[in-house]
This record gives structure tokens, C-alpha cells and sequence, in this order.
């Protein structure tokens, strides 16, 4: 598993359980293109739900976005820091370490 | 003209070759009869039999289920991903277009980059989503079939399809079809109360013959096994036989009966009840053919390897000779047959191993795993006419389900389609049953009117040199 940092910028991007459940799908699904009404409808939730978080991963550097003239699409941002953090994502004791940060950041 | 191969053997056979190259395929079907598999196989041979790379559209499933899917079917989709060979895009219909149409479209953009050749789209039907109308969806639908003949991409497109009650299954005719350059459909269809079985057939296919009619397939580790029915043209290109020749049944008295014995390369059903003596037959006539040198093949669909042996030790008929040609057993359990994968073996021996005679033993467990007359027909008549392409001689034990009778045996479908037909019988002679022989059918040929008793000792079947008097008594 990742020894990737807490305090690494990018998995401190990850401050909502939504965008946790992002990065577990393009984990399983690197070559994901798709739009927030369509990542939404994958993991059950509306675009208007998942737009947002779609938005903060894209600015963290995590995902890139495209489509200024068009309807904005997100996919991963393919490079070696990024790929840690999915390996941590793809790990269970990653997913939960992130998790309880995340309860803790809640209380 | 060029193709490009499905890598399922039996579906290039039925398409000549393979697809056009850059054509938009649509593959429908209802749920369970294999579009998907059928699209990955396509991809998957493209990465690893002829060095094509492709791109798996997905609107529905994750990509590390499609991957998990394959691998089920014994292909290692990750590592084609990891050579770059195949990228797995799931994404929805609207970004899939928008990503598509422009030459700096993200999807564009990675078919460049990764030189793909082959594309799947699974499926079409996710389009309903962003047009509830058919004017539109049509639209779109045509567009999106322009957008990928102009990438170059040969493309599989999968579309759901729903039998409405009451509609014959092949009613459903829908534009998609006519806007595709080919379209196979695949269906998944009852056979009985407790087994279903898979058919495919190629609706269309501009620019390119194909055989026409459904054909059996199965899915099984390693993927898509297709059936293909016969195919007529190979009667036609194949040059005609100069001369009958006359082979020996190895069985004393029949000969004669014969005028000299069965023709090669033709189909004779040996038919009559059980206990009657069809299987020293079959056996006295693959011992014969091994001892003139030519291998055989015993396909048994009711008897295990076992039982099989025991009764050719009780016949005292000797298949395996030093000096003969080898005589292949083939046992399978009635439950499990699948009559074109038997077809398919007889062919592969025949091929491979140069058998030249076959015995199936029966045609009532062929009749059974397909449960409907017509496909029995098509079975029996594919059966015929590719053992005769392939020159070898045959034997169907069994006969129709239900009668023995002679006449009623004539006017079956079956006795049309094979090249001749022996029949036995029980005979009420004086108190006591009696077994006669006689042949009702040699195609092309003389043969006696008798019917001629018979006995069943050490050796096998002997047929006396003169017809049963019960008749005339």
C-alpha cells in the first residue's frame, strides 16, 4: 500500500465522502470520460450532486477538465501523483484511512 | 476484397472471411444471448491475432467489471490495457458523440493516439437517454455510424432488442438495421422447459456474402464457439466424383443386398428398434474400413466409454488391429450433446486425422438436444452434405423417434435427406420373433427388395443369403 502522505495535497482534496466515491470509480475505470450527470448516474447520484466535488478534484489537479465550449467533461489527470493516490484509493486500508480523516473532519 | 476477421472461427466462416473493413456492425439481442462477449471477442482477437489495437465504449459497466467479465472467459483484458493495445472508456452517449465528432474530441483524440482499428460500443440503446424521440434517435443514430465509418474504425455496436408477446421472434425490424452496414442479430431461445440455446444469424451485411439462416453457437472459456449450417456453395465448388465407389459394410449378406457395398462419401440412417443389432453394424463396419486402411470414427450419445467396450467384447468384433487403421470412440452423455459441436468433431477427424468412416450413434439424442423437427432436418441434412464434401462415409443409428415402420419410415423428412436407408425389424414368424434386415433407400444405386433374416453371433450381424417367408406365408 501507498506511503502517500496525510497531508499530501491532493489526498487532502479528498474533504467529502462523494469525492472519496469519485476517485474509487476512476480508480476501477482510469480511461472514464464522462460528464457529472454521467459519473452521477454511475455512483447513484445526480449531476448536480457530483458536479461540484467533479469541479474541486478538476481545480486540486487530481482530474482534468474539458470542454470550455462545450458541455465540461472530467477525466484523470495521468501523472505519477496521481497514480499514488488512486493506488491508496484502490487499497482498503487507504479507502478507510481516508474515511475515518474524514468522520474526524466531520466531528 | 479484404476482411477484417472476427477471430471466432465459425462466425468468419458464416461472413466469408470477416467483416468489411470499417463497417458499422450492429449486433442485437434479447438479454443473456451474448452481444457483449461477442463485441469483447472482437476486440480482444483485433489486440492479440492480428495486431489491432481497440476501444471498448462503455455506457453502463465499470471497467474493472468488463475486465472481470473477460477474464471468466479466459482473456486477460488488463494486460492487453497495460501493453496499450485496449483502452476501456466507460462514458455516456452525449460525451461519447460530442468526443467523437471533433478531430480534438477527447475519444478522437485517443483513437490517434493509440492507433485503434476496432471499436465496441455497448450499447446503442443508452442513445434513448438523450432523445426520447425515433425521428431523433435516428438522427443521431446516423450520425454516430457517419461519424465512425469516417475514423476508419471497423465497429461493433450492440443494441438491446425486446420480443413483444405475440410478435413472431423476428418481427422486429429496426432503423438501426438500416442505417448499419451489417447487422447480425443473436438470440437466446427456449429448447425445452429446461434448456435454452443461442443462434445467431447475419440479418445484413453490405458489400459482402455471408451463409444465410441461424446458427448455433455456444458460450464457453475462450469465448464464442459458432455452428455454422451448411453452406451450398460447397457442393457447387467442389469438383464432382467421376465414378461411384463401392465400400464394403463388413457386414456378410449386406453387400450383396448393397450391389456391392456403400457409396462413399454418402450418409446411410440405420434405423430400427432397440436391441435389433444398429450397433454391430456400426461396428462391423468401422473393423472393416480399419482393415482396408481407413481410420474411423464411433461417436456413442447414450453409452459410456465403458459400457461401449463391453459390447464390442461381447460382438468378438475387433476394431483395433495390428496393421489397421486406428478407430477413434467418442463418448458424450445425452445431457450434454450438443449436436453442431458433434458435427464439428466429425469434420475435425476427418481433417485432421483423415477419418473416412463415422458412425453417430443416435440420431434420437440429436433429435432430443434440439427438440424441434425442422432444426433435427437442417442438423441431418448440414450432416450429409459436409461429410460428402469431406468424402466420408457414414452411419446414422437410430432412425425417427416413434415408428419402424417401413413405409412410414419412407415418408419421413429425414429418409429424403440421407443417401440411404437400412432398416430393421422384429418379424412375428410361427411363435416366435425373428429380425430382418432390408434396405429401403440407396441413392443413385440397385439394391435387393428383400427382407432378409439375420442373426447376431460371435463376429456380429450375419444377413442370410434369402428373404424372411413370413410374407409370402
Amino acid at each position: 500500500m501507498s506511503e502517500q502522505c496525510d497531508e499530501d495535497p491532493l489526498v487532502t482534496a479528498i474533504d467529502s465522502p462523494v469525492k472519496l466515491e469519485i476517485l474509487a470509480f476512476f480508480a476501477c475505470s482510469p480511461a472514464a470520460i464522462d460528464c457529472a450527470d454521467g459519473i452521477g448516474v454511475r455512483l447513484g447520484y445526480t449531476g448536480a450532486v457530483v458536479g461540484p466535488p467533479l469541479e474541486e478534484l478538476a481545480s486540486a489537479g487530481v482530474l482534468r477538465r474539458a470542454g470550455a465550449d462545450r458541455m465540461p467533461i472530467f477525466r484523470l489527470h495521468d501523472c505519477a501523483a496521481v497514480r499514488t493516490l488512486l493506488d491508496l484509493v484502490s487499497s482498503r486500508e487507504g479507502r478507510s484511512r481516508i474515511a475515518s480523516r474524514l468522520t474526524g473532519t466531520r466531528e | 476484397m479484404s476482411r477484417v476477421p472476427t477471430g471466432i472461427a465459425g462466425l468468419d466462416r458464416i461472413l466469408l472471411g470477416g467483416f468489411v473493413p470499417g463497417s458499422a456492425v450492429l449486433v442485437e439481442g434479447t438479454p443473456g444471448a451474448g452481444k457483449t462477449n461477442l463485441g469483447l471477442q472482437f476486440v480482444h482477437s483485433g489486440a492479440t491475432m492480428y495486431g489491432e489495437p481497440g476501444l471498448v465504449i462503455t455506457f453502463e459497466e465499470f471497467s474493472h467489471h468488463v475486465i472481470r467479465d473477460a477474464a471468466a472467459l479466459g482473456w486477460d483484458l488488463q494486460a492487453l490495457i497495460d501493453q496499450g493495445s485496449l483502452r476501456i472508456v466507460p462514458t455516456s452517449p452525449a460525451v461519447f458523440q460530442q468526443e467523437m465528432a471533433g478531430a480534438d474530441g477527447l475519444i478522437s483524440e485517443m483513437i490517434r493516439e493509440m492507433g485503434a482499428k476496432r471499436i465496441l460500443i455497448d450499447s446503442v440503446s443508452h442513445f434513448a437517454r438523450m432523445c426520447p424521440s425515433d425521428t431523433d434517435r435516428r438522427e443521431v443514430f446516423n450520425a454516430l455510424v457517419n461519424m465512425l465509418r469516417r475514423s476508419g474504425l471497423t465497429s461493433l455496436l450492440t443494441r438491446e432488442v425486446h420480443f413483444r408477446p405475440g410478435l413472431g421472434r423476428d418481427e422486429e425490424v429496426s432503423f438501426e438495421q438500416y442505417a448499419a452496414d451489417a447487422a447480425l442479430r443473436l438470440s437466446y431461445e427456449p429448447v425445452d422447459e429446461t434448456r435454452r440455446a443461442r443462434y445467431v444469424e447475419v440479418v445484413k451485411a453490405r458489400g459482402q456474402g455471408f451463409i444465410p439462416g441461424k446458427h448455433l453457437f455456444d458460450i464457453t472459456e475462450g469465448g464464442l464457439t459458432v455452428f455454422p449450417n451448411f453452406d451450398p456453395a460447397e457442393l457447387t465448388d467442389r469438383p464432382e466424383r467421376a465414378m461411384i465407389e463401392r465400400l464394403s459394410t463388413g457386414v456378410s449378406g449386406l453387400d450383396d443386398m448393397l450391389e456391392g457395398g456403400l457409396v462413399r462419401g454418402f450418409t446411410t440412417l440405420v434405423a430400427g428398434p432397440a436391441g435389433v443389432g444398429k450397433t454391430a453394424i456400426g461396428m462391423q463396419f468401422l473393423a472393416e474400413g480399419a482393415r482396408r486402411g481407413e481410420a474411423g470414427l464411433y461417436i456413442s450419445l447414450r453409452s459410456s466409454s465403458e459400457k461401449l467396450r463391453r459390447q464390442i467384447a461381447a460382438l468378438e468384433v475387433e476394431l483395433s488391429q495390428p496393421g489397421a487403421a486406428p478407430v477413434r470412440i467418442m463418448c458424450e452423455h445425452p445431457a450434454m450433446v450438443n449436436p453442431y459441436r458433434v458435427l464439428e468433431s466429425v469434420i475435425a477427424d476427418a481433417e485432421q486425422q483423415n477419418v473416412r468412416r463415422t458412425v453417430l450413434d443416435s440420431t434420437r439424442e440429436i433429435e432430443q438436444a434440439l427438440n424441434d423437427a425442422a432444426r433435427f432436418e437442417q442438423w441431418v441434412f448440414d450432416f450429409v452434405n459436409r461429410l460428402y464434401v469431406k468424402g466420408v462415409t457414414a452411419l446414422l443409428l437410430g432412425g425417427p423417434l416413434g415408428s419402424f415402420d417401413p413405409i412410414e419410415l419412407a415418408s419421413t423428412a429425414i429418409a429424403g435427406i440421407v443417401d440411404g436407408i437400412i432398416g430393421l425389424c422384429n418379424v412375428h414368424a410361427r411363435g416366435e420373433i425373428r429380425q430382418g434386415l432390408y434396405v429401403l433407400k440407396s441413392r443413385g444405386a440397385g439394391h435387393s427388395a428383400d427382407v432378409r433374416p439375420y442373426t447376431i453371433s460371435a463376429g456380429g450381424l450375419r444377413v442370410a443369403t434369402r428373404r424372411v417367408t413370413v410374407y409370402d406365408e
